[in-house]
């Protein structure tokens, strides 16, 4: 019985990590390189208004130790030549304008044409990437039922994922997403809302495959699980994608 | 083939030996005794009753033959028995229970054989007792499977386990023979099943014979309890969160019973977390008897439902930082299983048995967290919208036949064959977008045939598995040998196998906060999962109170898939939806079992290694499978302080998890198409999958047990008229200054910092009466 208390006793020792201290840290760490890179969101967009909505944010991967070397840890890089290539010809630039992000009010991108983007910064790789905005749907309202509008949505093969927002007087009900699977789409969405009023209109947003890829992403959260991440763009992390926005029930 | 099963007719026709066989009961319920050991006197030779009671001595000469029924809570049987009318079927043999009072120590010691084991090469028997007398297993059956150490496990809150380097989805677990899918409560994760019920736990971890299919890595297979002839007897233990009973009860001329019971719902959970909880499980089984035929009605069914809901924590927050902040976890969980089961002595050489059930699984399970908070610095919001949702049914339903013949040269042919009629639905969502639910409704057919040949000190076992999964798809034979040489106390085992598996399941360990579920899906259309098993043993009965095995395997897992949560829920088509792979694993394991004045237990070590390879990762690299752990030692250890109490030790040191190190962060962005704006979170980059091994997890749990004889808790007993009050004390978690880190946060001006378990120990008494 003696031994058996010196052994418990023992590992009991051997085993105490104090919740100050950091405990016990991983072994045989297969050391892997970092590679950096921009990090962008770059969104080319089509909808009702006169000016460009575009714009494309830029920021770059980092290591977490780089966080306790700068009291104020900014990832954005307000640096960067922003170009929009259109037809490998047009290059418009999209300039500087608030803390990473970069737009042009000029640049008003067209429905089923192709365009580049290359971002250059010195300190990091070029980043590429391509997309082709997408052309809007058909959209066919139904009427018939007093108490819900009937939506026959009826998608174009450039249309990758569809996601519509029904908005009510006091509040915008949630989005409710749809893949294009080469079939018309048929949604219900009611004329007036329990909780949020009356129907004032209808917005919905469609992605091109770049974009689709990006927002249906999952995201692995958890710390030391490994991640398939999703980007579109070469040289570097993120998405350079395109959106053609329509409203009904206006 | 067709001729070699026609010899074998004619042969069992015409060849056939002398056998003994039947069931060994108690005298008292009535109730099948497993474990018994049947002795030929004056020889080496015997027999052992199996998990329904029953024996067969083979290979007998002479006009008769003097056996000796042997069970440590039974008194020794002497019994002549005469053989100048052939073979004879003895239908029931009667055992007297002793005046023994059974402790944890003769449990642990005492549940072996004195004749060896039959052959089967890799199997952990435990009686269901140690969760009576081991109170530091919270009478969990899947705690006492883990401290086999060909189980390894991945995460620390989840129930489902790895066998000898496999998936979790490879492991088959049955009840009465009727196959439970996940049969595991979403908080906590312990087994569905209420130790009362069950009669014997037996696991089988590689090597198993033809009969066996459905599963490549292992098989959990349980018995429940039939009932009683005599007075009624059971358990009922309520308490502040649940009550459970159970109850064994005669049915007169019809047979025996047992009903048994649990509810339970988590009052601290449900105020402090605001999560609705409640669960039951049911176990029914009856037994009849009509001539030589035994009939066993079967059902179980459960409800476990739970909505994790940690909002709450936002009180906690400052508004000005925090938008919003939501985070839960719901699950809601069914199993209904319904079966009947018959065996027929048609001849003392000769057993039919039948099989008919159906065994179903639903889920919904949705998983959560969303969160908006304001970054002036970056003039970005941190953002995170997040949702999955997983519904998945699995319906079975199946039909088995099985027929046994005990012929000449002490051979056993099995024949027998299988069907199940699956449904399957499998729905998946990702924050509004949810998938259509995908449905399957194969077929799969199975048949087999078996051998087992005695010849001197030598057993040979070959046999061959034939499955396909719908009429369209080809016919797999799976062979499978294995041999058992007996030298005195020491026995020589090895075992090849090929197994193939029809369905798998999907990972979402990395997607859900805590996966507690297998998600199956059948694999139509496509090649089964294969593995190869590989096993040596060597087993050394060393006196009647110790023994010691050490056995080498190697598992060639020729077809894999990967089945995870964002590779199903991007695919456009099924045919995406799986991404063929391979993997391998071996390794050394070690127990030790046994007896030693007054401490026992056993104590095993295992050294393996699991690695896996798929072309989309590291570009079909080899790499640590999620489930390996290296290097284990698991013990239970009882000792007994006087003839009262037992002290008992369960210590597990096991390597660390095989996890993946990021190299750096990339903000993904979450785009907000109403207002045109974007919000971001940190995405972890991890260009390498498992290049890092976690730190050694140790385990420590202590118990005591103590029979009361006198004071309070002993009149309340004898008040209440009950036979036996027992009063248990457990310390779970001693070591708790040990981390045992299950992640790794990163804190500015800190560094990594380990997140383990800082509860510190837990310690509750409890209190039980038997009757």
């Amino acid at each position: 019985m003696k031994k058996i208390t010196i052994i418990f006793s023992v590992l009991c020792i051997l085993s105490c990590d104090l919740p100050t201290s950091p405990g016990p840290m991983p072994t045989h760490i297969e050391e892997t390189e970092y590679e950096p890179g921009l990090n962008i969101f770059g969104i080319l967009r089509v909808d009702e208004r006169n000016y460009g909505t575009s714009f494309v944010r830029v920021e770059r991967a980092y290591q977490l130790h780089e966080i306790e070397l700068e009291l104020a840890f900014v990832p954005t890089i307000d640096s960067a030549h922003v170009q929009i290539i259109h037809h490998q010809i047009d290059t418009t630039l999209f300039p500087f304008k608030y803390s990473g992000t970069y737009d042009n009010e000029n640049f008003i991108p067209k429905s089923g044409e192709s365009y580049s983007i290359q971002i250059d910064n010195t300190e990091f790789p070029v980043l590429k990437g391509n997309t082709v905005v997408p052309i809007p749907p058909i959209i066919v309202e139904d009427r018939s039922i007093s108490t819900e509008l009937g939506l026959n949505i009826i998608p174009d093969s450039s249309i990758h994922l569809i996601e519509v927002y029904p908005v009510y007087g006091m509040g915008i009900d949630y989005a409710q997403r749809f893949t294009n699977n080469n079939e018309s789409i048929q949604y219900s969405v009611p004329i007036h809302h329990e909780k949020n009023g009356p129907l004032n209109r209808i917005e919905i947003f469609s992605y091109d495959k770049n974009m689709s890829d990006y927002l249906q992403a999952l995201v692995t959260l958890k710390p030391q699980a490994y991640n398939e991440m999703v980007k579109t763009v070469e040289g570097g992390y993120g998405v350079f994608g395109s959106v053609v926005k329509s409203e009904i029930y206006k | 083939m067709k001729k070699l099963i026609t010899i074998l007719l004619f042969l069992s026709t015409t060849l056939i030996s002398q056998t003994v066989s039947g069931y060994i009961v108690d005298e008292e319920s009535g109730a099948t005794i497993i474990g018994v050991n049947v002795i030929i006197e004056g020889s080496d030779r015997g027999a052992v009753s199996d998990a329904n009671g029953f024996f067969v001595l083979t290979r007998l000469t002479g006009d008769s033959i003097q056996v000796r029924f042997s069970h440590i809570a039974y008194a020794e049987k002497p019994m002549v028995i005469n053989l100048t009318k052939g073979s004879v079927y003895l239908n029931k043999v009667i055992l007297v229970s002793k005046v023994l009072e059974l402790s944890a120590i003769d449990v642990v010691s005492n549940r072996g054989s004195i004749v060896q084991r039959d052959m089967d090469i890799a199997s952990f028997e435990v009686d269901p007792v140690l969760l009576k007398e081991i109170p530091q297993l919270n009478k969990d059956i899947y705690q006492l499977v883990k401290l086999s150490p060909s189980v390894t496990i991945m995460d620390e809150f989840s129930p489902l386990y790895n066998v000898r380097g496999s998936d979790p989805g490879e492991n088959l677990v049955q009840l009465d023979g009727m196959t439970i899918y996940n049969p595991q409560q979403s908080l906590g994760g312990g087994s569905l099943f209420n130790p009362y019920a069950i009669k014997n736990i037996e696991m089988l971890v590689g090597g198993f014979d033809a009969t066996f299919g459905g599963r490549n890595a292992s098989i959990l297979y349980l018995t429940t309890k039939e009932g009683t002839k005599g007075k009624p007897r059971g358990e009922f233990k309520p308490s502040t969160e649940s009550i459970k009973g159970a109850v064994e009860f005669p049915l007169g001329n019809w047979g025996t019973g047992m009903v048994s019971g649990r509810f339970g719902s988590s009052l601290t959970t449900d105020i402090i977390f605001n999560s609705p909880n409640h669960g039951y499980d049911l176990n029914t089984t009856f037994l009849t008897e009509f001539g030589e035929t035994r009939l066993r009605f079967s059902l179980f069914s459960n409800l476990d439902y739970s909505d994790m809901n940690f909002g709450f924590f936002k009180v906690f927050m400052d508004d000005k930082i925090t938008d919003k902040y939501d985070f839960g976890m719901k699950n809601d969980s069914r199993n209904l299983a319904v079966g009947i089961q018959s065996r027929s002595i048609l001849s003392p050489f000769l057993i039919l048995e039948t099989h008919l059930y159906k065994s179903s699984f639903r889920v919904d399970s949705r998983s959560f967290m969303a969160f908006s908070m304001k970054d002036t610095i970056n003039n970005i919001d941190q953002r995170l919208e997040y949702e999955t949702r997983i519904l998945n049914l699995v319906d079975e339903k199946t039909a088995k036949i099985k027929l046994t013949g005990f012929l000449f040269w002490g051979q056993q042919i099995s024949l027998g064959a299988e069907l199940n009629k699956f449904s399957f639905e499998n729905a998946l969502g990702l924050n509004q977008l949810n998938r259509d639910v995908i449905s399957h409704k194969p077929d799969l057919l199975a048949w087999f045939i078996q051998d087992k040949i005695e010849a001197g000190p030598a057993l040979f076992k070959f046999g061959v598995r034939n499955t396909r999964l719908e009429k369209e798809s080809n016919w797999y034979n799976d062979p499978r040998v294995s041999l058992a040489l007996r030298f005195g106390d020491k026995t020589f085992k090895a075992a090849w196998g090929i197994y193939r598996q029809f369905l798998k399941s999907m990972n979402t360990s990395d997607v859900e906060a805590n996966q507690t579920t297998d998600y199956y899906f059948p694999l139509t259309d496509k090649d089964p999962l294969t593995s190869e098993h590989r096993i040596m043993s060597f087993e050394h009965r060393i006196s009647d109170h110790w023994e010691y095995s050490i056995s080498a395997f190697h598992k060639d897992m020729s077809v894999l898939y990967q089945y995870d949560y964002q590779l199903a829920l991007k695919a456009k088509s099924e045919t995406e939806t799986l991404e063929r792979g391979k993997g391998f694993s071996y390794g050394l394991e070690g127990m030790v079992k046994g007896e030693w004045n007054r401490i026992s237990g056993w104590v095993g070590y295992a050294w393996s290694v699991s690695k896996r390879s798929y072309p989309s990762v590291m570009g079909g690299d080899y790499y640590f499978a999620t489930g390996d752990q290296t290097h284990q030692i698991k013990s239970l250890l009882a000792y007994r302080i006087n003839r009262n109490i037992t002290f008992s030790t369960i210590i597990q040191l096991t390597s660390g998890y095989p996890k993946t190190w990021e190299t750096g962060v990339s903000n993904h962005f979450v785009y907000n198409p109403l207002a045109n704006d974007v919000g971001i979170y940190g995405e972890f980059i991890t260009p390498v999958k498992n290049n890092v091994r976690y730190p050694v997890r140790m385990k420590l749990d202590l118990g005591w047990r103590k029979k009361l004889r006198s004071g309070f808790g002993f009149q309340l007993a004898q008040y209440l008229g009950t036979d036996k009050a027992y009063y248990t004390m457990k310390v779970n978690n001693v070591l708790f200054l040990r981390r045992n880190p299950f992640m790794y946060m990163y804190i500015p001006e800190y560094g990594y910092y380990g997140f383990g378990n800082f509860m510190p120990p837990s310690i509750s008494t409890g209190y039980t009466l038997e009757f």
